[in-house]
Parts: structure tokens; C-alpha cells; sequence
């Protein structure tokens, strides 16, 4: 028994590590799926967020990472109805060190602005831009509201064009799952066929 | 308990939390969303059309009444793959019995079972709710239609402030007895649900006692239902067969006893005639439509003719309870109405008025985040992408029409 139980512990925990890193494979700043809508925070309040390519996908929505180069249409619609007196400003950057933008923070971002929607009030609860991404690459979009008595900022860092990254723990985690399996496949097969 | 039986409940242990890492890990997207917006959009816009809708007031205390009135229109675009209304029922759509509902009246007359609608009709209703639980309370109407569900109405928030234990419900019966159906023979209801729960369980206990379903079952196939018949099994059978007679027929002379003046539970079928038509001068055909998805907005190209003698404004177009309004239509607009289902987002391409006997196409755009919010457009993705709604007229006086439109509507991605 003692082995047996040995191998199926040491799979479980293996497993049981990715509980750490389980939050970190989903991490795109104020950005996340939840409730089925994907949904950008900022501060106390939360849009709604869709990608779209449609030269290539019409009109499937993305959420996060943009699939593929080219033109991109993105919608973000007000879900609190206390958004819509508020200016907001978007504003898309090249996230040249890969940190999800923290080094630009407090900088002049206008080097790295690859698309700047200067603040204005969207009556109709709803902002849409398109960009044209030439490159596959990282960058970071940056959506702030005015309330009036503070600036609130929403940084989302995103990949265009760059194959979905699984995490190696969940690869190793799986690895070891099919190997303890083949372990005790095997192990069973040879004590039948000894019997 | 020794070690190795330690060590077993701990892979147990580990098992569960190994698959709750899984859950974790691996990209489970949610299955459905919650509320109204989790209802087909075609169910929303192309079946019961709503207008006119008030909560009044929409602050009551523990015991205050508070009614919720409108109308609603039944589409003639009705969706194939939904239900005729044969048999509906208007109803009320609450987050539990937080109010009472104290009566319902359809164009005026009191409607407690369901009956049939006619497609392409109006119906005025009001309701009146008493309120029971405070909180603050998401409260639709809502009409219960045979073969399609319910089909749920735009919402309110209604606060009831107080407390719950303060809430009475008193009702005059027949013999001049008031009683409050909040505690009404409370303690009798329980009584019977133990007595019935009890019984039940000591009938399903003799024969987990006696030999198990499985060992039972398997004599059953394999020997017939002899072996199983003992002179005890049918000993205790006749106990309770005669048992619940006598409970039945006991209770029922009891219940007649105390209670001697009964009404029965209505039913049968309610006969509400719809409200009357109104002589309507504005014929409107949809010509086309589309959908533009990052825009957020519908368009919809139609041909108005006025066949009456006043000049007429488009001013409001209304669909799953979401209110699009221009200035014409902010003029009529109740200011009470939930200000997350208006949206000011529409406009046409010639303002001025249609002239009697013109006829004219029109460009109008509705154009407005609830479209997104709301979840209306994922009708996109329907077998029959098809949208409907009510567009309102008004003229010089004030005089409103309504007219129920629909028609195909086709995604487009307009360049910015």
C-alpha cells in the first residue's frame, strides 16, 4: 500500500501548488471575465469590455489578449449609470520592458502612446476606438475617470498577436497527473498478468 | 484509528483540494447570467411589449401598499419558437415574497387564474402589493405564458423600510372572524407536514430495516415476488393503508368541523376582453436594419405614412423595457420611470414633423450602452435575428400613437 498512496500524495500536492499560482495565470490588471462579462474595474465602478477584429473574427468578442494582428475595434460600455457625466480618457501604450507598464508610471506616457482619446463625456454610456496593430506585442491600456473630486485609473496590460502562454505549473501539474496515472496503470496490468 | 487509515482520509483530503486546483486553473467560463437579462432577447422585444409602466410609491414601510400599473401590447411579430398566449397568466416578478400581492386587475376587471391573450392587443393592469420584508427589492411584472414561461417586464427598485415582525395580514372570513394570513394556522401546517414527513419515514424505515432495496430488488428478478411477501409485509401494509384513510378522512371531517364555510380554490379560465383599439392614422413598414456592434446602435429604415389630419413626431422607441427617447419624446417622458432603462439616444435623420397624408423614409438610430448592457444584441447570434419594439408618435395636442414594429436586423462594424 505504502508506495501506492506515496504516489498518488505526491500528485495531489503537486496539484495543489497551482491553488498559489492559479490567480496569477488570470491576472490582466482591471481587466477579468467575471460573470460571463468581461468586465474592466476602476475604482468602484466597472465597464463592460469587448474586442473586436472584424476583418477576421466579425463580430466574436474577445476579452484581454487580442488574437492577431490588424485592425481592432474595441467597445467599452458604461455599466454604472454614474459614469455617464463623467470625462473619460483612454489611452493605449507600448509595454517596451514588459511589466504591465509599472516603469511608466508617474512618466510622460507620450513616447510610448500608440492611441490617446484626450477626456470627454460619453452621454451614451458607450466609447469605441479602433487601432490598427502592425506587430505582434505587448501593451498596456489605461482607461481614467474624473469624478469630479479624484482621477481613477484602470491599467490593463494585454498581448496582441502572441500565442495564449500556459502556465508551467499547470503543464507539470498535468504531466505529473498522466504519469502517476501510467504508474498505476502499469502496476496494476504487470500484478494481474503475475497472478 | 491507525496510521494507514490516517494516511487514507489525508489522500481523500488531498483528492478534493487537487480538484479544486484544477477548477482553478483550468479557464471555466460561467454558464449563464442571472436575471432578466439572462432571457432570450427575442423573448424580451418580440413577445410582450411594455409601456406606461409605474411603482408607486417606490418607498413603503412594513404594511403599506404600493401598486404597480402599465400596459402591454402583444406583439404580431410573436417569435415562432415561442408559445402562443392561449393561457397566460399576469404575474409579478420578485425576489421572494417581499410583498403581498393584494389584488390583480386586468383592464379593470379582478384576474387571479390564467386565461387567454390575443396576439397583436393591448391590456392595461394594475396591481396592488402589500409590503412584507424591508429591503430593497428588484420588482418586474411579468406574464406567465403556457409552453414559453415567463416572460419578465422592465424592473423597479422598491424599498420597504421597518421591520419584518410588524407585518400583518388580516382577512374577514365569511363567519366575521379576522384572522392574519401571516400566522394563520402556522402551527398546523407544520403539524401535518411532520405528521406526513413521519409517516413516510417509518414507512421507507421498515423496509430499509428489513432486508435493503438492492438485496430486494435482485430476489425480485431472480425469484418472483413471493419470497418477499411475508405475512409481516402484509401485516404492516394493511396498518398503513388504513392508517392514511383514517388520517385523510379524520382531517377532512376536522377541517369541516372547524371550518364549515369554505371557497374552493378557483379555477378555470379568466375572460378578459383586450382594450379597445384605437384608431391608429400611422402605418409604419420596416425596410431594413442593422446592428452596429462597437457603435452600439440600431438602425432602422422605415416608411411612415400619416393618414391622419395632425402632423406627427417620432419621439420614443421602446423594447424590453429600455426607453429611447429624442426631445419629443423627453417631453412625455414619466420622470419616475428606473432611470437605467432610459436612454437618450435617439435620433433621426429628418426631425421635422410627417404631415398628414405623407409618406416618408425614415432613418432612426437607437443608440445607447444598454443595448450591450441589457444583453439585447446577442439576438445576433440567433437562428432568426430579428428585433421589435414600440415606436411612438405624438402630435401638436399631445395625442399619442403606438405602433408595434419589427424586422430583420443585420450586424455591421461601421468604420470610425
Amino acid at each position: 500500500m505504502s508506495l501506492q498512496f506515496l504516489k498518488s500524495t505526491v500528485a495531489c500536492l503537486l496539484l495543489t501548488t497551482a491553488v498559489t499560482f492559479s490567480a496569477q495565470v488570470q491576472a490582466h490588471g482591471g481587466l477579468a471575465l467575471a460573470d460571463d462579462v468581461c468586465k474592466l474595474t476602476i475604482g468602484t465602478y466597472t465597464m463592460h469590455f469587448t474586442g473586436y477584429q472584424p476583418d477576421s473574427t466579425q463580430e466574436k468578442e474577445f476579452c484581454e489578449d487580442i488574437p492577431s494582428t490588424g485592425r481592432t475595434v474595441v467597445a467599452l460600455d458604461y455599466i454604472e449609470e454614474a459614469l455617464r457625466p463623467m470625462p473619460t480618457e483612454i489611452r493605449v501604450i507600448r509595454d517596451a520592458a514588459g511589466d504591465g507598464g509599472a516603469s511608466t508610471e508617474g512618466k510622460n506616457l507620450d513616447a510610448v502612446t500608440i492611441l490617446h482619446l484626450p477626456p470627454k463625456v460619453y452621454s451614451n454610456g458607450s466609447i469605441n476606438f479602433e487601432y490598427n496593430f502592425s506587430q505582434p506585442g505587448k501593451f498596456v491600456g489605461l482607461v481614467t475617470i474624473n469624478d469630479g473630486q479624484k482621477e481613477m485609473v484602470s491599467r490593463f496590460p494585454f498581448s496582441v498577436g502572441e500565442p495564449k502562454k500556459t502556465s508551467p505549473y499547470l503543464i507539470f501539474a498535468i504531466a505529473a497527473i498522466i504519469g502517476a496515472g501510467a504508474v498505476f496503470f502499469l502496476r496494476g496490468r504487470r500484478k494481474s498478468a503475475s497472478a | 484509528m491507525n496510521t494507514k487509515n490516517l494516511l487514507k482520509l489525508g489522500v481523500i483530503g488531498l483528492y478534493g483540494m487537487a480538484t479544486l486546483a484544477l477548477t482553478l486553473v483550468l479557464d471555466v467560463a460561467p454558464v449563464a447570467a442571472h436575471g432578466e437579462r439572462s432571457q432570450e432577447p427575442f423573448l424580451r422585444m418580440r413577445t410582450i411589449q411594455w409601456y406606461d409602466m409605474k411603482w408607486q410609491p417606490t418607498t413603503t414601510k412594513v404594511n403599506d401598499i404600493a401598486t404597480m400599473t402599465g400596459k402591454f401590447h402583444l406583439a404580431e411579430d410573436w417569435p415562432r419558437a415561442v408559445g402562443k398566449p392561449i393561457r397566460a397568466f399576469f404575474n409579478v416578478g420578485s425576489p421572494s415574497p417581499v410583498f403581498v400581492r393584494l389584488s390583480t386587475k386586468l383592464n379593470g376587471e379582478p384576474t387571479y387564474i390564467s386565461g387567454p391573450m390575443e396576439i397583436g392587443r393591448d391590456y392595461e393592469f394594475e396591481v396592488r402589493l402589500k409590503a412584507r420584508i424591508p429591503g430593497r427589492h428588484h420588482m418586474h411584472a411579468m406574464v406567465n405564458i403556457k409552453d414559453a414561461g415567463p416572460i419578465a417586464g422592465p424592473a423597479s427598485w422598491m424599498n420597504i423600510t421597518g421591520s419584518w415582525d410588524d407585518f400583518t395580514n388580516p382577512m374577514k372570513l365569511l363567519t366575521g372572524e379576522t384572522v392574519d394570513l401571516e400566522t394563520f394556522n402556522f402551527s398546523n401546517g407544520l403539524f401535518w407536514h411532520a405528521l406526513w414527513l413521519g409517516i413516510g419515514m417509518l414507512w421507507i424505515g421498515l423496509f430499509v430495516a428489513r432486508p435493503m432495496f438492492l438485496p430486494r430488488s435482485r430476489v425480485l428478478l431472480a425469484y418472483g415476488d413471493e419470497l418477499l411477501l411475508d405475512p409481516f409485509d402484509r401485516k404492516m401494509g394493511a396498518i398503513f393503508m388504513v392508517l392514511t384513510f383514517a388520517i385523510v378522512w379524520g382531517g377532512y371531517r376536522y377541517t369541516e368541523t372547524k371550518h364549515p364555510y369554505t371557497v374552493p380554490i378557483q379555477a378555470g379560465e379568466s375572460k378578459v376582453h383586450p382594450m379597445p383599439v384605437k384608431p391608429n392614422p400611422i402605418a409604419i413598414k420596416v425596410m431594413d436594419a442593422n446592428y452596429d456592434v462597437p457603435g452600439r446602435a440600431l438602425r432602422v429604415t422605415m416608411n411612415i405614412t400619416n393618414s391622419g389630419d395632425r402632423p406627427i413626431r417620432i419621439g420614443e422607441f421602446t423594447t424590453a423595457g429600455v426607453r429611447f427617447i429624442n426631445r419629443v419624446g423627453l417631453r412625455y417622458l414619466d420622470r419616475n420611470y428606473p432611470r437605467e432603462l432610459i436612454a437618450t439616444g435617439l435620433s433621426l435623420d429628418n426631425d421635422a414633423p410627417i404631415q398628414p397624408g405623407e409618406t416618408r423614409v425614415v432613418n432612426m438610430e437607437a443608440k445607447d450602452a444598454l443595448w450591450e448592457v441589457q444583453r439585447l444584441m446577442a439576438l445576433l447570434g440567433d437562428p432568426e435575428s430579428r428585433f421589435g419594439g414600440l415606436l411612438m408618435t405624438w402630435d401638436d395636442t399631445g395625442d399619442r400613437n403606438v405602433n408595434s414594429i419589427a424586422g430583420a436586423v443585420i450586424p455591421v462594424f461601421t468604420k470610425l
